[in-house]
């Protein structure tokens, strides 16, 4: 009984569809339009699944009379057109229908050769023996393609974002999600305890010079554990060599100032100016990675460094003083702010030329090789080794056209109360260090288009 | 939006003076431009002008808002420092909280076990890393790009890209880049340079067809500290 209702229904089935596989794909006849129409369903199945397709060109080739290459390539045909409607109706991506047809032609390909061997491609359970490794390679230029379809979607997706001025949502993995939240956490913290927009961002005030120069002392730090002991070794060098050259000749007072004490300021304020000098012009002209932070320019980073080096002296002179005046080798002081100033003034003249300096190596690098002689020569007139009043009348002149000596002098003749300077000339050095500011700040200003930052 | 009043400038590039700009009015408004031009080797000293970090040689560049270092170059994220250095030198400079912003790139990079470390000692990448993640904190009006921006899929980059989007919203960018993709990707306006002069371009995808997409030097100026030990620390 049920075998017979089992019979009609299948009869009934298969009237179904021989129908639906006419009104598809009425102009084949009905046994080719019906392995067209039972093709369509291929066209949905997973893309790496190609047994399926094998198992319906092999059933078509069982069915159908094959033996001519004719009746083989309307069964093909009749394929190829079922998976393109079934593709088209289920509406699926054209990378996957070119998969498809690429896989059924490889399959064809291949069959159409085991044919010519003689290998019987109707038997049960056939398999063309190169399927595997031919199917692989399509499959992985599908996925490709579809990787490719995917980037061009969010590429486009992003471009619609950015002429809409909107962000675009990145694509992030689940576990970046928490710390993406403690970053924006941490930015809006950062936007809400920001302060308020200045018109001024863009000059350098006190407290941007203040970082400058705590980055500046680190990286001075950072140089070398011995970089502060080494600024003590400078002046010690150079007053040991003062004082031995006195006190080899038998002199032991110079005008009433002791020879050590006498060395000791001329020699660490000379240090102290040529360090400024020398440092000021390096940083001016070749300290250009700062610059890229809007604020720096070339003035502020080589005045920063004179500053910082300023102060190391200012340290080592606080050093050198309480030192020796405590083990009785160095006078003390009978002013300490006279002093300073002059010493300050000294910085302020080796910052100017520091600077004047700089600007000409932004036009002609080589000429920092000359910036040692110029201060060599300088220093022989400078009362460093010796003051005008130890020289006679007549030679006077040789030493007192440099403003420097004038500077020097002074500054003897404050910190010694047994020393008066007649020679020398704060007016005339004032004079001087005012030409020296001025004609750098001109000279800044002039080079400071040519100063690329690095 | 930044308003270039008769520009003048010429600066050394590659060993010889280029006459870049030459009496240049110019108002860029907001927006996202991509620089383009027949020289890319140039965009560096136009990007140090449009940036405001050199000032040109005659003329005036005024700036509606906070200007972005040029982000992508080393820059000062080299040499002896480290990276805490740097963090507290730019936190006083654009006036943000150096902890919080220490915390936030700890978190962002890759490595953060070097900031604590010479920027001397750092690889590339950690530089790279370093320098785009600090771009990120201080809220900028302008962004200011000289280089390609983070690409490598890595945990940074997805989360760099993610909160620079956040943060460009509304804002301004100029970004000189020889990688098409982000041109793109961050650009809705082409920056035309041209014949001394800036102009905007609203057809960006023709204008990279026109215009060569070439890696600008890395570091456009020579030179560097080689004086700066001859003085010697000894006083003769």
């Amino acid at each position: 009984m049920s075998s017979n209702e089992d019979r009609i229904a299948r009869w009934r089935a298969r009237r179904e569809a021989e129908a639906a596989a006419r009104e598809a794909h009425g102009d084949l006849p009905t046994s080719l339009a019906l392995i067209a129409s039972g093709a369509e369903t291929l066209a949905t199945a997973a893309p790496e699944d190609a047994g399926a397709l094998l198992a319906a060109l092999v059933t078509g080739l069982r069915a159908l009379p094959s033996q001519t290459n004719a009746d083989r390539r309307a069964i093909y045909d009749a394929l190829a057109r079922g998976m393109e409607r079934g593709g088209e109706a289920a509406g699926s991506n054209p990378e996957l229908a070119e998969l498809r047809r690429r896989q059924l032609r490889v399959m064809v390909r291949l069959v159409e050769s085991d044919l010519r061997d003689g290998i019987d491609v109707r038997a049960e359970g056939y398999r063309p023996a190169a399927i595997e490794e031919a199917m692989v390679p399509l499959t992985a230029s599908y996925q490709r393609l579809l990787q490719r379809r995917e980037a061009l979607e969010t590429q486009a997706a992003r471009r619609q974002a950015v002429l809409a001025d909107e962000a675009y949502s990145v694509a992030l993995a689940p576990e970046d999600e928490a710390d993406m939240a403690l970053l924006r956490g941490a930015l809006d913290r950062i936007d809400a305890t920001r302060g308020p927009r200045r018109h001024d961002d863009e000059r350098v005030g006190p407290r941007t010079m203040a970082a400058l120069l705590r980055y500046e002392l680190r990286l001075l730090a950072g140089e070398s554990r011995i970089a502060l002991a080494w600024t003590l070794l400078g002046p010690a060098v150079l007053l040991t060599l003062i004082s031995l050259l006195y006190l080899v000749v038998g002199t032991h007072h110079i005008l009433d100032m002791d020879v050590q004490t006498f060395a000791m300021l001329g020699a660490t304020t000379w240090i102290m100016f040529r360090q400024i000098i020398f440092r000021t012009s390096t940083a001016f002209y070749a300290h250009r990675a700062l610059l890229n932070l809007r604020p720096f320019t070339a003035t502020t980073i080589g005045l920063g460094q004179a500053l910082i080096y300023f102060l190391s002296y200012l340290g080592v002179f606080a050093v050198l003083i309480t030192g020796g005046a405590l083990t009785g080798f160095f006078t003390p002081p009978v002013h300490w702010l006279q002093p300073a100033g002059w010493i300050a003034a000294m910085a302020a003249a080796g910052a100017a030329m520091g600077v004047i300096f700089g600007s000409i190596a932004v036009i002609w690098p080589y000429f920092l090789r000359f910036a040692p002689i110029i201060e060599r020569a300088l220093q022989l007139f400078s009362s460093v080794f010796f003051v005008s009043e130890q020289l006679p009348d007549q030679y006077r002149p040789w030493l007192l056209w440099c403003p420097f000596a004038h500077a020097l002098q002074k500054l003897r003749s404050s910190y010694f109360d047994s020393y008066v300077s007649l020679d020398a000339n704060g007016e005339y050095f004032f004079v001087w260090l005012g030409v020296l500011v001025l004609v750098a700040a001109v000279m800044q200003r002039a080079v400071r288009h040519r100063s690329q930052p690095m | 939006m930044i308003d270039l009043f008769d520009v003048s400038d010429a600066p050394r590039v590659f060993g010889e003076t280029v006459h870049l700009l030459e009496d240049e009015d110019f108002h860029l408004p907001p927006g996202r431009y991509a620089l383009m031009s027949q020289t890319p080797e140039w965009h560096r000293p136009l990007l140090d002008i449009l940036g405001g970090v050199r000032i040109p040689a005659r003329g005036r560049v005024v700036h509606g808002g906070r200007v972005s270092w040029p982000l992508g170059r080393q820059g000062f994220v080299r040499g002896k420092a480290t990276g805490i250095d740097i963090i507290n030198l730019v936190s006083a400079v654009h006036d943000v909280d150096p902890e919080e912003t220490a915390d936030l790139v700890t978190m962002l990079v890759s490595r953060p076990d070097l900031i604590e470390r010479g920027i001397e000692h750092w690889p590339q990448f950690a530089r790279i890393e370093f320098t785009y993640a600090l771009g990120l904190v201080p809220d900028f009006d302008i962004y200011v790009i000289d280089g390609s921006m983070p690409s490598e899929p890595s945990r940074f980059t997805r989360l760099w890209q993610a909160l620079f989007e956040e943060r460009l919203v509304g804002k301004t960018l100029i970004l000189s880049s020889y990688r098409q993709k982000q041109l793109l990707d961050y650009c809705a306006k082409a920056l035309v340079y041209e014949g001394r002069r800036f102009s905007v371009n609203d057809d960006l995808e023709a204008c990279i067809e026109r215009y060569p997409l070439r890696p600008s030097r890395e570091d456009a100026t020579g030179g560097g500290a080689q004086f700066a030990e001859d003085g010697g620390d000894l006083g003769f």
